[in-house]
């Protein structure tokens, strides 16, 4: 179990930089002034990568923790928090 | 709850298929339906055009209690001496389903309010066990607003987004309630513990 915690804690660790890649990605795409549609509107892209960067990050520290072993063992007591 | 999860990320897509493919416009054409109420014809004029639109509604009725009301507006050419026209969208508006169908739809969506219970049901004692006393507040109130605010907040958003970036797919809007869930469904099954500290005290 340690093993599989530890190397899903990889995927997540890589999960978070894909997020933030697709997200500012689809933002440089798809933003045009001149357009008229929603996906073309700045202002909703700016919301979802300053909200989401930070949880993406958390992700990313998350999937470290979990990789360096952190996880390995689930505390069963609040005295081993 | 992880039951919950793992239902909705398995029967999210055919749910919403059901009422897609029951809803879609192709479906409602009237076959083997009678006139209702017969068909009602409104002109409007094109601003800077001499041209007309005709707009044409019709009510249908089945036996079986469906009605659909037909909308059709066709361009009305002024150019030539005789009536033509060329004909444009015919739009299906005010669906009253059919009982089997309605019962059916009554029953999806029981299924998807029934996975958010089982998620959130046991959430609040779930998450009250999770931390000792010292931290409870913060460690509760901090992942249950996000999860809230953010995750479920943005769906419009995002969903939005998904279904302007991928036209072709009407259902890709899901992806996202269901990656979230399928994200949550692994740290909840691998890297948290529902064992509770028997010790109160602290």
């Amino acid at each position: 179990m340690a093993f599989v915690r530890r190397y899903i804690g990889i995927l997540l660790l890589l999960l978070a930089p894909l997020v933030i890649y697709s997200l500012v990605h689809g933002a440089l795409n798809h933003i045009d002034p001149a357009g008229k549609k929603d996906i073309n509107n700045p202002v909703i892209w700016i919301i979802i990568i300053t909200i989401f960067t930070p949880i993406a990050l958390g992700l990313m520290i998350f999937g470290w923790y979990a990789f360096r072993g952190e996880y390995d063992r689930n505390p069963e007591k609040s005295a081993q928090l | 709850m992880m039951a919950g999860l793992l239902l909705a990320i398995l029967t999210y897509k055919p749910i919403f298929g059901e009422f897609l493919n029951d809803t879609v416009n192709d479906s409602w054409k009237p076959v083997n339906l009678s006139v209702l109420k017969p068909k009602a014809e409104k002109e409007d004029s094109i601003k800077g055009s001499p041209r007309k639109l005709i707009t044409s509604t019709t009510v249908y009725s089945g036996s079986d209690g469906r009605k659909v009301t037909e909308v059709k507006t066709d361009t009305l050419l002024t150019e030539s001496s005789t009536r033509q026209t060329i004909p444009g969208s015919v739009v299906y508006k005010e669906k009253h389903l059919p009982s089997a169908m309605y019962w059916k739809f009554v029953a999806l969506v029981f299924c998807l309010i029934l996975y958010v219970t089982m998620v959130y049901g046991p959430i609040a004692a779930f998450l009250v066990e999770l931390f000792p006393t010292r931290i409870r507040y913060t460690s509760m109130s901090l992942p249950y607003h996000i999860g809230n605010g953010v995750f479920g907040g943005l769906v419009p958003f995002i969903g939005l987004l998904l279904t302007t970036t991928y036209p072709a797919d009407p259902l890709v809007g899901l992806w996202y309630p269901i990656g979230v869930a399928v994200l949550c469904l692994i740290i909840g099954t691998l890297y948290l513990t529902n064992k509770i500290d028997k010790n109160i005290k602290d």
